[in-house]
């Protein structure tokens, strides 16, 4: 069941990443920060759900959590750079967009790479490229 | 458009899982024609890790 639960993440990315590529620069960001915050709520849904299932330590718990906020704090400068860009739209600003979501991204890996160590290859380490 | 059946099992699948909210929220992302400030805004993270 996990498995399925699993690939069923992976998949849901890879269908949107797949329906999001010929859309336009806005679209795909959308749709990418959409999907890392989803991944950020199922992911810390999941730690919760192990925690409770006395799989996850207090102390593992705790050092989750400053990873997620850290991913957190990166995924909402992510925003404030795309809301930026939204009303510039200037190719600076672009490129800081870009910047910000690659950020946020690297920091998703430290979530997913903890959590993963307790359930090996229970979420994505990606987050889909804005291009 | 025929909707194949591998992606209705998935999306259940989620669902039952997730939520609805969350599967909701990545196919109305796909689904958007036009992208506001506010839907912007809306991307935030709101909730604290420990909050879980």
């Amino acid at each position: 069941m996990k498995k399925f639960k699993l690939l069923s993440i992976l998949f849901l990315a890879i269908l949107i990443g797949a329906c999001s590529s010929c859309a336009t620069f806005e679209k795909n960001t959308y749709v990418t920060l959409n999907e890392s915050k989803d991944f950020y709520y199922i992911a810390m849904g999941i730690v919760a759900d192990l925690q409770a299932d006395g799989k996850i330590t207090p102390e593992k718990r705790t050092e989750i959590n400053k990873a997620a906020k850290i991913y957190k704090e990166a995924h909402n400068i992510a925003v404030d750079a795309f809301a930026i860009y939204k009303v510039t739209k200037s190719s600076a600003d672009k490129d800081k967009l870009k910047i910000a979501i690659n950020v946020a991204a690297s920091k998703w890996q430290s979530v997913a790479a903890l959590i993963n160590a307790i359930k090996p290859g229970l979420l994505p380490m990606t987050i889909k490229e804005v291009k | 458009m025929a909707v194949p059946v591998v992606t209705i099992i998935t999306i259940l699948g989620l669902a039952a899982k997730y939520g609805i909210p969350a599967i909701q929220s990545a196919i109305e992302a796909l689904g958007k024609e036009e992208i506001t400030l506010e839907d912007i805004q809306g991307l935030k993270i709101t909730k604290e890790p420990e909050d879980f």
